[in-house]
């Protein structure tokens, strides 16, 4: 008996989603990840519409949602694994400068560093008022009510911002922590 | 010169991606290109479309040996390419791939006994590109 074909949703399915929803994740995603590099996003967006197609939910509704999140995981844990190879290479190149007795850091290592600084900060803060309320808590200022005239937000929305924050932070150091165990 | 747009990243994310999947369209594509030395833009112009049909054909499932006319056409017109040409890239693709497979056997064999000699015909074995048969012509758009 032959083998009965792959049915039309099988044989085009991946390109299906693909086409439906690849550059509408990809647009959001590289508006999140400003710095990141595009090629970076759209691979991981890519392998995104696979996993998804490959699994139960690909005929979802929201095949969008769950392609942005797979994407976004996927991004995630590159942007770690680049930062903390970032950071073995910092630690290294500043072994090597102090063994020289050379001075500051150098224009690379500087941009580096800037570029390590804004993917952390995009880790942690994802909207304009994260934003501010960050930059008021790293100006040293903790109380919500001291927050809120200064972000122009209440000091019920500062809380919850604060409290997501920390917990983002603290999600952050645990992966870290995971990884150096 | 212009800043390359979200779809051109993704072309070439889904091209790179299928490249290494042999259960997809695009990995065969990506072989007929070194095969035949041609870029991306040259064979996706073969197949009379351009990188974005040839994009979403490599998207597209390998078309099963059994089911091979039906599968072709679907994933050629889903792409909106020319079926004729896709026959041929695949078949002329899928041959050489059979050929390599054969002297790597053949190479084994000789490894692990060397009375069986290294043997590669050029007569009868060498692949060439696949003639349609009336048969095999696939149904028009």
């Amino acid at each position: 008996m032959l083998p009965s074909p792959l049915n039309d949703d099988a044989r085009t399915r991946v390109a299906e989603l693909y086409e439906r929803y690849a550059v509408t994740v990809t647009d959001r995603l590289l508006a999140r990840y400003r710095s990141a590099d595009p090629h970076l996003v759209a691979d991981a967006v890519v392998e995104a519409v696979f996993r998804v197609a490959a699994s139960d939910e690909h005929s979802a509704p929201n095949g969008h949602l769950r392609i942005a999140r797979v994407a976004r995981d996927q991004l995630r844990s590159k942007f770690r694994s680049d930062n903390r190879r970032k950071a073995r290479e910092e630690n290294y190149a500043t072994d090597a400068v102090t063994e020289q007795g050379s001075g500051g850091p150098s224009s690379d290592d500087a941009a580096s560093d800037r570029e390590v600084a804004t993917r952390l900060r995009e880790q942690i803060v994802s909207t304009h008022e994260e934003e501010l309320v960050l930059n008021a808590w790293l100006d040293g200022h903790t109380n919500p009510h001291e927050i809120a005239p200064r972000t122009g937000l209440t000091s019920d929305t500062v809380k919850t911002i604060l409290a997501r924050i920390r917990k983002r932070i603290s999600r952050l150091r645990n992966d870290e922590m995971g990884d150096e165990s | 010169m212009t800043t390359p747009s979200t779809q051109e990243f993704l072309n070439a994310a889904a091209l790179r991606t299928t490249a290494t999947k042999p259960e997809f369209v695009g990995y065969w594509l990506a072989k007929n290109c070194l095969t035949d030395n041609l870029t991306p833009v040259q064979l996706a112009t073969k197949l009379a479309t351009d990188l974005g049909g040839f994009a979403r054909l490599s998207l597209c499932s390998t078309p099963n040996p059994d089911t091979f006319n039906a599968d072709v056409n679907a994933v050629g017109n889903h792409a909106g390419v020319d079926v004729k040409v896709l026959v041929n890239v695949l078949r002329q693709e899928w041959a050489i791939a059979g050929w390599v497979a054969k002297c790597d056997e053949q190479a084994k064999l000789s490894a692990t006994n060397p009375a069986v000699p290294v043997k590669v015909s050029v007569t009868d074995d060498t692949p060439r590109p696949h003639v349609l048969q009336q048969s095999e012509v696939p149904q028009s758009k």
